[in-house]
């Protein structure tokens, strides 16, 4: 890292809601530590423990700062109570960045185990030399309750943050996900850490015959576990639901090929209720057993079915495009046939009429039939809080676009049926590098594009950063001139060239915003918000909320939501 | 699916049981001591065999050293040196196994590296089944180690 770039990172770190941040975490865990410290030093009761001096008041205040990390970690890993409690909670809380809360916490987990871990060391060893008990430092260690569960915790954590760590996360997301299982026997071990009863003023420890098998008399922890077990008994429940919720009826209606090695499923689930915008988790035994992959719904919640668009990247979506038939070769086949339509080799064509490319009916061979489909969700998005502001701007780069087609399709549902709240114009502006990614949100967007001919309601602009060869730049240039449609995506709004210019982009809606010209009769409001919704790579999310937050007046209410996928 | 490349997680297993092996050289003492000790007033009482090691662990700390020495010698190896990236020692599974399991024994004598032991042990484990796969350190699957590789 270049001096430049550190100085900018402690500026950007040290300003603003990080600072607040970083003070108010670190702040708490010394708080608890300091407190933990405190409250085993001036314990008359555990006179004969303190005679360990430092070691003691470092292991006590350190684990009572594990505790409070391991109360913390699960709860961002509650999906389903976040969805329900979402609508409540993001005005306070960004709720969209649970994983990295969740880093957060395990990032302290491991700097607080270093510390409880070496104090503990230190306390056995002077256990064993001064004979404050008579045993040794080994039986500590791996014959009592505290060192076994504690050491073992030590072996996950090994295990887990290794696997956890993004190289390997990134190559290999199962080998991640299947470790991080351990977690049921991490929080085990963490509830029951102090079942040993190491922290006592008896001689020996007081273990009684009933429930919690240690007397709280003479057994003088924190009892933490009454407290942090409730995440662990939630979460537990969560993942018992979500097989349950999984295993209900859900059966494939159709698979269509897109352009751009793009599949989508559409299925039925009668028992799933969803909102634009979000996204759910699918499986399909016959690929996979037990992998389960995030994907955004592509549907409106109005439509009579599901969907999701699906593109074949990664080993998983081949293989599912392979067992439900949707794979490239087949696709090359057909289209090699022009103009040619209705059943030819099993399949049955979808003629979009957009030429050379079109959606494909397609399915599996004609002895195999729908592979078994099961769906956990929905989870929650930002984006359904659309409505409430008067302009909304929908910014998608690539694959990111998914959500926008389901909210898009929401929005024109809504609008049909006059239930528009707040809203009154949308910006839709996607970034996209190929034209073959175009295909197969094409239809969607022209059919919105049609239905809104006359108003200015919805705004299409597309941006392709692709390079292209002169060929393609002169056909494209013969091609737009005095057209009524844009050569490339057939829309009546023009493709754009090159990376979009966000500064202007805001700065230039701010000023028609001001000057009454953007919403006509400026719907009466002193004070108009702007909704600006993000779904794409991280470096883009940045920029695009710099720019945005910029326009924010006395006049402007601007407010930016990101989707992560 | 997702295939994972397994000396690529061996590294941070290395890495990781490398810096746990850190913890050795205060309140040092001999592991095994327990057997075939009592307990006196004062702590452990040692029996014969014990204080030959204990030679070698608390009054120069020699294993602790070997295990120091060898924990270096991972992080050179895995992190990896500029020097060492790209050499023969630096592509072989043998190396890294052979150097893992001597520091797992040497760190398994004592007290506080013995958690350190059981991780290197994890961490031969894991480039031995990676080098049953056939994978090639530093080749083209190896390509993405670590960020310093690159």
């Amino acid at each position: 890292m270049k001096s430049k770039d550190a100085v900018a990172f402690l500026k950007r770190e040290s300003t603003g809601r990080r600072l607040v941040w970083t003070v108010v975490w670190w702040g708490t865990h010394f708080g608890f530590f300091a407190y933990g410290w405190w409250s085993q030093y001036t314990n008359a009761k555990l006179a004969a423990l303190n005679g360990l001096k430092y070691s003691v008041w470092t292991s006590r205040g350190a684990g009572l700062v594990l505790a409070f990390d391991g109360g913390l970690i699960l709860l961002p890993v509650l999906r389903n109570v976040i969805t329900a409690i979402r609508p409540a909670l993001q005005r306070i809380l960004p709720v969209d960045e649970n994983l990295w809360f969740h880093r957060q916490v395990a990032y302290q987990l491991l700097l607080w185990t270093i510390i409880h871990t070496t104090a503990h060391y230190v306390n056995f060893i002077n256990v064993e030399r001064t004979q404050v008990r008579k045993e040794r430092a080994v039986q500590i260690h791996y014959a009592q309750a505290g060192g076994i569960t504690g050491h073992t915790m030590l072996l996950i954590m090994f295990l887990m943050y290794t696997t956890a760590h993004s190289s390997i996360r990134k190559q290999c997301f199962e080998a991640f996900w299947y470790t991080h299982h351990l977690a049921f026997f991490f929080m085990l071990a963490l509830y029951t850490h102090a079942t040993g009863c190491f922290v006592r003023d008896s001689v020996d420890p007081d273990y009684i015959p009933t429930f919690p098998f240690y007397s709280t008399e003479h057994c003088l922890g924190y009892l933490s576990w009454r407290f942090i077990i409730w995440p662990g008994i939630i979460y537990f429940g969560e993942r018992v639901y979500r097989q349950v919720r999984a295993a209900r009826a859900t059966e494939i209606q159709r698979v269509l090929y897109h352009p751009g090695n793009v599949m989508e499923i559409r299925f039925k689930k009668p028992s799933m209720k969803y909102k634009a915008g979000q996204w759910l988790f699918l499986n399909v035994p016959d690929v996979s057993r037990w992998q389960w992959h995030p994907f955004t719904i592509s549907s409106a919640p109005e439509d009579p079915f599901i969907s999701v668009h699906i593109r074949q990247v990664g080993d998983f979506t081949t293989a599912l495009g392979e067992r439900l038939g949707a794979t490239p070769d087949l696709h090359r086949l057909d289209s090699g046939k022009k103009g040619g339509r209705g059943e030819k080799n099993g399949f049955v064509e979808v003629d979009s009429g957009l030429g050379g490319e079109r959606a494909v009916e397609v399915g599996p061979g004609m002895d195999r039939g729908m592979p078994k489909l099961r769906i956990d969700g929905p989870f929650g998005a930002p984006a359904e809080d659309v409505f409430a502001s008067e302009v909304a701007v929908l910014v998608a780069a690539g694959i990111g676009v998914t959500p926008f087609a389901s909210i898009l399709k929401h929005i024109w549902y809504a609008q049909q049926a006059g239930k528009m709240g707040r809203l009154r114009r949308v910006e839709f502006v996607w970034t996209c590098r190929e034209t073959g990614s175009f295909g197969w949100i094409k239809d969607l967007l022209e059919e919105l594009e049609e239905a809104q001919r006359g108003s200015d309601f919805l705004r299409i602009s597309i941006y392709l950063t692709q390079r292209m060869g002169s060929d393609e730049v002169h056909n494209i240039a013969i091609n737009d001139v005095g057209q009524e449609y844009d050569p490339l995506t057939k829309l009546r709004s023009r493709t754009l060239y090159g990376r979009p210019d966000f500064h202007s982009f805001f700065a230039n809606l701010a000023t028609s915003i001001d000057n009454g010209s953007y919403l006509p009769g400026r719907e009466a409001r002193l004070k108009n918000r702007v909704g600006v919704y993000y779904c794409g790579p991280n470096p883009l999310a940045r920029t695009v909320r710099t720019e945005c937050l910029k326009i924010q007046s006395s006049t402007l209410d601007v407010r930016f939501a990101k989707e992560h996928f | 699916m997702g295939k994972l490349i397994w000396h690529q997680w061996a590294r941070l297993l290395a890495m990781t049981a490398a810096v746990s092996s850190l913890w050795a050289f205060f309140y040092r003492k001999f592991f095994w001591d327990f057997v075939g000790g009592t307990l006196g007033p004062t702590g452990l009482i040692p029996n014969s065999t014990a204080k030959v090691f204990n030679k070698v662990i608390i009054d120069v700390p020699l294993l602790q050293l070997m295990t120091l020495f060898l924990s270096m010698g991972t992080l050179a190896l895995e992190y990896p040196l500029p020097q060492v990236k790209g050499t023969a020692a630096y592509r072989s599974h043998l190396v890294r196994i052979s150097a893992y399991l001597t520091a797992a024994f040497t760190g398994f004598l004592v007290y506080q590296t013995f958690d350190c032991a059981l991780y290197y042990l994890i961490a031969a484990m894991a480039y031995t089944r990676s080098m049953l796969l056939k994978e090639t350190i530093g080749g083209a699957d190896g390509a993405k180690r670590g960020e310093s590789a690159a």
